[in-house]
């Protein structure tokens, strides 16, 4: 079974416990099982701003804290010259809009990718959403261990 | 202050300007307010009546000058019942006083009075003016020249009739010291002097506790009684309860004497007497004489006893201290805090002038009761013969002392009699019934005479049990005997039910109302408002779901009492009241008689409405149910646009057989001997609404019935049963009923031995016989009427009604269908037939309902209904009954031989099988029992199931499909209207069906026909529709949910029509096959008032999120939640659940509606504009991703665009017009792209699984290119979409079938089908996020 398109969901400690795939350094491994997305869901608890380039902040589920990298280059950036222009502007508006929406205290949903980051593990995040629904944590939690236990650890056993 | 100028005023100068009047307002009260006692819960600030200002302070500063002295017995007994210190001044005019800081010592002193509040008020009935001085700080006008008491070691203030003497100090005395515990008000006790003079003598007892130390039991001379001080105070010991008398003279003290419960005192000068309380009961006393005297013990303030220990509210006595915020009655109910009743009913108790609006006092012993009402909480300090009241501080209002009346009425002893929860109660039943009956029932009539009991007496004894009244003994026995009074004996009163008068039920409801809102709103708050339950979506709009709250009668502890009226404006059936009137669902006998008064006991109190009112939530407008809010004379107006009604339970008839208004049972009318024949009604048309309103133009009512093929002959009332032989006389008596050559019918009956043989056939051969016997000429049956218990039996013969025809079993039955014609003036007898009863009409003489006057087979007679007609409901039973029911002493039928098979059928109730939508047996009530035998009513029972599957030629084209209990009724239909182009009318099928309705919602006729399952084709046809508006009705019939378009009119609609609640809609139009439907100016809704009593309506509020197709997937509740990676593994087709987020978009394709596109076969166009006819989106729920294909509703609902609609849900939580704004102008403007393009398709060219890279490509059917901010609205709904909303996805594999069809529609646009799972989804919604954190939660554990 491969995770490798899908955003699984992490709580933490788990998630900082991955380490990168030599072969591919946009692959992650988590007992054997090659991931590349990742979801979570915690409060912001640093943030760290550069117009124009990247929001850094971290976001604290409980069981630790996980650094995340919205970019905010899209209209700059040659990566996305290529792409139609009404798409880039979507995205960079999109992302802005994340960026004001992630302050600090806030319990804020993100997805993206693992990226890797001076030699931690990190989330480079594709779209980000405050959480106003105070069992949206809950949830998560136990959505985390639900798949740990039916999905991931299976998976990493028959890799294996 | 002192040393300013002031003007010094006298007491005359303020009697004549005659106003209220402070002279205090400057000043700062230099005596502290003792609240030790003070209730700790009274945390709410009084509130203040509006009506009422502050006192007017004088301009200027004023003095008064003179003496305040005790009572003189004179004015007592002259005028009022007045116990006030007395004031005068150098004018000697005299006025009533009360001082705050009050000291013993000042009594006949002159004094200075600084600050003080003047009430003038009119003495007596002469009209004397008078008024009332509050003494707020005052001073000695000269230095106080000391005590002069003889004891003045001991005492600290002494109180003697002249000089305080005590004699020979030398001489030991036996003392009476203890403290005084409480005190009762002076009274006058009957004595006839030697003199002759029998006005008897003024008085009031003491409840001294008196102290048992060694030092004090012993006798003492005045030199030593100084040791009684100098003792520790904790070495007395007061423990014997005594009463002392203060009589004659000293009567006087009791102002001085009420102020000093709680302190030391020694009494002196006393005599002992053994008084007779009554006969047997004697109680030794103190009585005071010439030389008594009273001494307040120099003793620490401490000794003071403490109070209010464990007070529980089952009538303890204690201490309250409160403010009074509200006088009622006549000063017989105070209110203190807003929320704790003072009951002052003791007509002896006297009533202090300072007791005003905003005093603050305090009351001792009081008795604590809860009364535990379930209409309101609140706390009654009941008043006795010992409870006394003390003044804290002045009110600053200007509001007025009230004096209670002194004769007490018969009422008022009745009153009296009863313990004090009871007494709230029943003075709360006076006040209501004085409102609700204003203007109809005179005051007299209310509240009795002094001779003559009233309504509200005989109203109030008839729910008080006989054992909770108790005889009033007077103040003497009551004060000595403190068990006697009414405190000491409070029964349960829970089970008295507030009669409240319908104004302030409307207001009650309203505060209900508001508190259903407050805790949805909080649970938005709560919820962030992103999780909330979605309102319905129905054509692509999504509609507010209305809240229903039920109150149950026996929850809320309410009766509501009235008059029953058809509303000239609504056509609905109302209570009314002086107050106002209030809808009501109620199933009503023919018989009643409009006139009467009509008790609801057993109800449920219904309120619905479908969005709150912003303006009105104000929380200071609407109060719980207060006493303050019934007591108000201000009625109070309905502010909030909510639907309330009361639904009456049938489910207690005794209750209502015990009412004091009406004996139900009574009012069932005898029947008469004669003819009558049986009509089944089959239809009502609705008033018509233009109608309404126009008193003027009332419109005639219409009803449709059947005239059965049988006459029902009464012979007369059954008596004397014994006395009669089977065979006998009764037959005969049948001739008696009219002539025979009149009603040539009747000569059948003279064919006695035919009828009997037919009869002894059907009880022998039960059902073979009739079979055999394929006709019957007349049927041979009692009759009897179940209102009455007492042998209220009557003889009757169902007998053919027709000539030529004959009753045969097994033989299509002749029947023939009337119009029913209803003058305005009988709109109550229009509205209180039920369609499907069964009801009996008195013959006439010529009358249209008679076969006689035409051709039997001829239909279509009109019957014009007027005042002598009367319907009575009846219902056929076996005769078996009667036998079960153990009357065959009276009732000689019942002794008839009974076949074996007959017997082993058991009870055998029958009734006309009703229409359907009257299959609530239950809640109908029967006036007559028609008792046959059960071979007879097999072959009744044959008829009706005859006509009811009749072709519905003779209905009019009705037709019906399954109702919910799965009856088949009929499936025929027939045309209704003509057909013409040019000029849209409707025209269809009229049909009949019976289902629980899951929605209710405003439509538009546009939005109505935008809906799924469409009438495809019949768009010009129903033309008629675009331009209307009403309510879209959703009923759920035979698993699965149709569709009623309705004018949104109250004679349409009728009441408790709502969610949840099975209702019938006879002869709706079909407007497509089996979902969509629209009622007609001849379309009939009837409400199973059953359902209403159902448990799920007893939620706050339901489910806002059920949306119409919820019944349906109700099924799918079965389907297990997976993960996708779990369904990566099966292969079989079965329905899916995944809970999950939207990743990104793979394919979107948005078409005009009614364009002529490749994909339209099977496009449901989700609104007016456009259609989804697919979409195809890759969904993730972190165990692994799939392509989610769906298209129409679900695809918008995935994209937002059920959200697009302005939603009050929003506005509520503070989503303000903007976001509301851009939607519909993102709907609007991808409408505009549609116009100009046909069909846009969407297609994401880079990474599936990416948000951030999607790379959207647009494709137009027309060969121009989107413009650019035509991309970015889409951009921008896409991108929205994608934002991480959770789904929970009920979904299937693909079939072949669909994914043929769907890789034909995605080649035609180059794009190939992912390779992933592809699912098709057939349900979505926003994720409960607690629902599944606790199955998840269920699973791990």
């Amino acid at each position: 079974m491969d995770l490798y398109n899908t955003h699984v969901k992490l709580l933490a400690f788990d998630f900082l416990s991955l380490t990168p795939t030599r072969a591919d350094p946009s692959c992650f491994q988590r007992k054997g099982l090659r991931l590349s997305r990742a979801e979570s869901i915690g409060v912001v608890v640093t943030r760290e701003l550069k117009p124009g380039k990247f929001l850094r902040f971290t976001i604290d589920d409980g069981t630790g804290c996980i650094p995340c990298v919205l970019w905010l280059n899209h209209l700059t950036s040659s990566y996305f010259s290529r792409r139609s222009p009404s798409s880039v502007r979507s995205i960079a508006r999109t992302a802005l809009q994340f960026a004001s929406e992630i302050q600090l205290g806030v319990v804020a949903r993100v997805r993206g990718r693992i990226t890797g980051y001076r030699g931690t593990v990190q989330i480079t995040v594709s779209d980000a959403a405050l959480e106003t629904d105070p069992n949206a944590q809950v949830l998560h939690w136990l959505d985390c261990v639900r798949l740990a236990r039916r999905c991931y650890d299976k998976f990493s056993r028959i890799g294996a | 202050m002192e040393d300013n100028p002031t003007a010094i005023l006298t007491i005359s100068n303020l009697i004549k300007s005659g106003r209220p009047l402070t002279a205090a307002s400057s000043l700062v009260p230099s005596r502290p307010i003792d609240l030790r006692n003070r209730n700790p819960c009274c945390r709410e600030p009084i509130c203040q009546n509006p009506n009422l200002q502050t006192l007017k302070p004088l301009k200027h500063s004023a003095l008064l000058i003179g003496t305040v002295n005790l009572p003189s017995s004179d004015n007592r007994s002259s005028l009022l019942q007045c116990n006030c210190f007395q004031f005068f001044d150098d004018d000697s005019t005299a006025v009533c006083c009360e001082i705050l800081n009050f000291d013993t010592k000042m009594i006949g002193q002159k004094i200075r009075i600084f600050a003080w509040n003047f009430i003038p008020f009119v003495r007596g009935n002469r009209g004397v003016r008078g008024g009332f001085l509050e003494i707020i700080t005052w001073d000695f006008f000269q230095a106080w020249g000391g005590s002069r008491c003889t004891l003045s070691d001991f005492s600290c203030f002494c109180l003697s009739l002249g000089d305080c003497d005590l004699g020979d100090s030398s001489i030991p005395h036996k003392l009476i010291f203890g403290v005084i515990m409480s005190i009762s008000p002076v009274s006058n006790v009957p004595w006839e002097s030697k003199g002759g003079d029998s006005s008897g003598v003024n008085g009031f007892l003491v409840h001294i506790l008196v102290c048992q130390c060694k030092y004090c039991a012993s006798k003492h001379p005045v030199s030593e009684l100084r040791g009684l001080c100098e003792r520790n105070v904790k070495d007395h010991r007061f423990i014997q309860s005594t009463i002392v008398y203060f009589c004659g003279v000293t009567s006087s003290w009791h102002p001085v004497i009420s102020r000093l419960i709680g302190d030391v005192v020694l009494v002196m000068g006393l005599k002992k007497k053994l008084v007779y309380l009554r006969k047997e009961e004697s109680q030794l006393m103190y009585l005071t004489t010439d030389s008594a005297s009273l001494h307040v013990a120099k003793l620490p303030r401490e000794l003071r006893l403490t109070q209010n220990a464990d007070i529980i509210g089952k009538g303890e006595c204690g201490s309250y201290t409160g403010f009074i915020s509200g006088i009622y009655m006549d000063g017989l109910i105070i209110e203190l805090d807003q929320d704790v009743i003072l009951l002052l009913t003791n007509q002896y108790l006297a009533f202090p002038h300072y007791v005003r609006v905003g005093v603050l006092v305090t009351l001792k012993n009081v008795h604590f009761v809860d009364p535990h009402f379930p209409w309101g909480k609140m706390l009654i300090l009941g008043a006795c013969t010992r409870t006394s009241m003390h003044v804290e501080s002045f009110s600053p209002l200007e509001s007025w002392s009230h004096l209670k009346q002194q004769s007490p009425s018969l009422l008022q002893k009745f009153i009296n009699s009863l313990p004090y929860a009871a007494r709230l109660w029943a003075l709360l039943v006076v006040l209501c019934f004085q409102k609700m009956f204003a203007g109809t029932l005179s005051v007299k009539d209310i509240l009795g005479s002094q001779h003559e009991e009233g309504l509200a007496q005989k109203y109030a004894s008839s729910h008080v049990p006989p054992s909770a009244f108790q005889a009033r003994h007077g103040v003497l026995l009551e004060f000595c005997r403190h068990d006697l009074c009414s405190g000491g004996k409070e029964v349960d009163c829970r089970h008295l039910r507030l009669v409240l008068p319908i104004a302030n039920l409307v207001s009650y409801c309203e505060a209900a109302w508001k508190k259903v809102l407050n805790s949805q709103e909080n649970c938005h708050d709560f919820m962030g408002g992103l999780n909330q339950k979605s309102p319905i979506r129905c054509g692509g709009r999504s509609y507010e779901q209305s809240i229903r709250r039920v109150l149950r009668s026996e929850e809320i502890g309410l009766v509501v009492l009235g008059t029953l009226k058809i509303s000239s404006s609504s056509g609905r059936l109302q209570l009314v009241d002086a107050t106002g009137s209030v809808d009501i669902m109620l199933n009503l006998p023919e018989t009643w008689d409009f006139k009467r008064i009509f008790e609801t006991k057993d109800f449920r109190l219904i309120m619905e409405s479908t969005c709150p009112d912003l303006i009105d939530l104000n929380p200071t407008i609407y109060q719980p149910l207060s006493c303050r809010s019934i007591f108000s004379n201000a009625l109070p107006s309905k502010k909030l646009n909510i639907s309330i009604y009361l639904y009456h339970c049938p489910s207690d008839e005794d209750s209502r057989s015990h009412s004091l208004f009406f004996d139900w049972k009574r009012n069932s009318q005898d029947i008469n001997s004669g003819k009558y024949h049986l009509l089944w009604l089959i239809h009502k048309f609705p008033i018509q609404q233009k109608f309404l309103g126009d008193l003027a133009k009332r419109p005639n009512m219409f009803a449709e019935a059947i005239v059965l093929p049988w006459d029902l002959l009464v012979a007369g009332k059954y008596s004397d049963a014994t006395t009669r032989s089977f065979s006998g006389h009764w037959q005969d008596s049948f001739k008696n009923i009219a002539p025979a050559k009149e009603h040539p019918t009747l000569k059948r009956c003279k064919t006695e031995h035919t009828s009997l043989q037919v009869y002894s056939c059907c009880m022998d051969d039960t059902g073979s016989g009739l079979e055999n016997r394929c006709s019957i000429n007349g049927l041979e049956l009692s009759c009897r009427n179940t209102g009455e218990r007492e042998n209220n039996h009557w003889m009757g013969m169902l007998h053919c009604a027709s000539d030529r025809a004959e009753v045969v079993s097994s033989c299509k039955p002749p029947m023939r269908k009337v119009l029913l014609e209803f003058g305005p003036d009988f709109v109550s007898k229009y509205e209180l037939l039920k369609i499907g009863c069964c009801y009996l009409v008195k013959h006439e003489e010529g009358d249209m309902l008679c076969c006689k006057q035409e051709k039997y087979q001829v239909s279509r007679a009109k019957v014009f209904i007027s005042s002598g007609t009367f319907f009575r409901n009846f219902t056929l039973a076996s005769i078996h009954c009667l036998q079960t029911a153990d009357l065959s002493d009276g009732f000689p039928y019942c002794n008839l031989r009974v076949s074996g098979d007959e017997l082993t059928k058991g009870f055998c109730k029958f009734e006309i099988p009703c229409l359907i939508g009257n299959s609530t047996g239950s809640e109908s009530y029967s006036d007559i029992n028609i008792f046959v035998p059960s071979s007879a009513v097999n072959l009744l029972e044959n008829f009706m199931d005859c006509i009811s599957n009749e072709p519905r030629h003779s209905f009019e084209g009705e037709s019906s499909i399954h109702d919910y209990n799965g009856l088949v009724i009929n499936s025929s239909m027939q045309s209704l209207g003509t057909s013409c182009s040019d000029y849209p009318l409707p025209q269809g099928n009229l049909i009949t069906f019976r289902g629980l309705v899951v929605a209710f919602h405003d439509c538009h006729g546009v939005d109505f026909l935008a809906q799924p399952g469409s009438c495809r084709g019949q768009g010009s046809k129903l033309m008629f529709l675009q331009e209307k508006t009403g309510v879209c009705v959703h009923v759920f019939v035979d698993n699965h949910t149709v569709s009623i378009f309705c004018d949104r009119s109250k004679e349409i609609c009728p009441i408790g029509l709502g969610r949840d609640v099975y209702a019938t809609f006879h002869r709706v139009l079909v407007l497509s096959k089996l979902d969509k439907y629209m009622m007609t100016a001849v379309s009939f809704i009837t409400v199973d008032h059953a359902s209403l009593m159902r448990e799920h309506h007893d939620h706050d509020f339901s489910d806002a999120s059920r949306t119409v197709g919820s019944h349906i997937v109700a099924s799918h509740d079965a389907v297990s939640i997976a993960l996708i990676s779990d369904a990566l593994q099966l292969s079989e087709l079965r329905p899916m659940r995944f809970h999950c987020k939207v990743v990104t978009l793979y394919i979107l394709v948005l078409e005009k509606a009614e364009s002529t596109g490749i994909f339209q076969s099977r496009v449901q166009p989700i609104r007016a504009g456009f259609g989804i006819p697919f979409a195809g989106f890759i969904i993730d729920d972190g165990s692994s991703s799939c392509c989610c294909w769906a298209d129409s509703e679900i695809a918008a609902t995935v994209l937002g665009l059920d959200l697009e609609e302005y939603s009050l849900k929003d506005t509520l939580m503070g989503y303000k017009a903007g976001k509301g704004q851009r939607h519909i102008s993102t709907v609007s403007r991808l409408n505009q792209a549609l116009e100009r393009h046909g069909r846009i398709s969407v297609k994401n060219c880079s990474s599936m699984f990416d948000s951030s890279c999607q790379d959207l490509e647009f494709v137009v059917e027309s060969k121009r290119s989107l413009s650019s901010s035509d991309e970015d609205n889409l951009q921008i709904l896409i991108t929205k979409a994608l934002l991480t909303t959770s789904w929970r996805v009920d979904a299937s594999f693909m079939d072949p079938e669909k994914t043929a069809w769907l890789e034909e529609c995605l080649s035609k646009l180059n794009v190939a089908v992912p390779p992933l799972l592809n699912i098709w989804a057939t349900h979505v919604c926003r994720t409960d996020t607690l629902a599944e954190a606790r199955s998840i939660i269920q699973e791990l554990v």
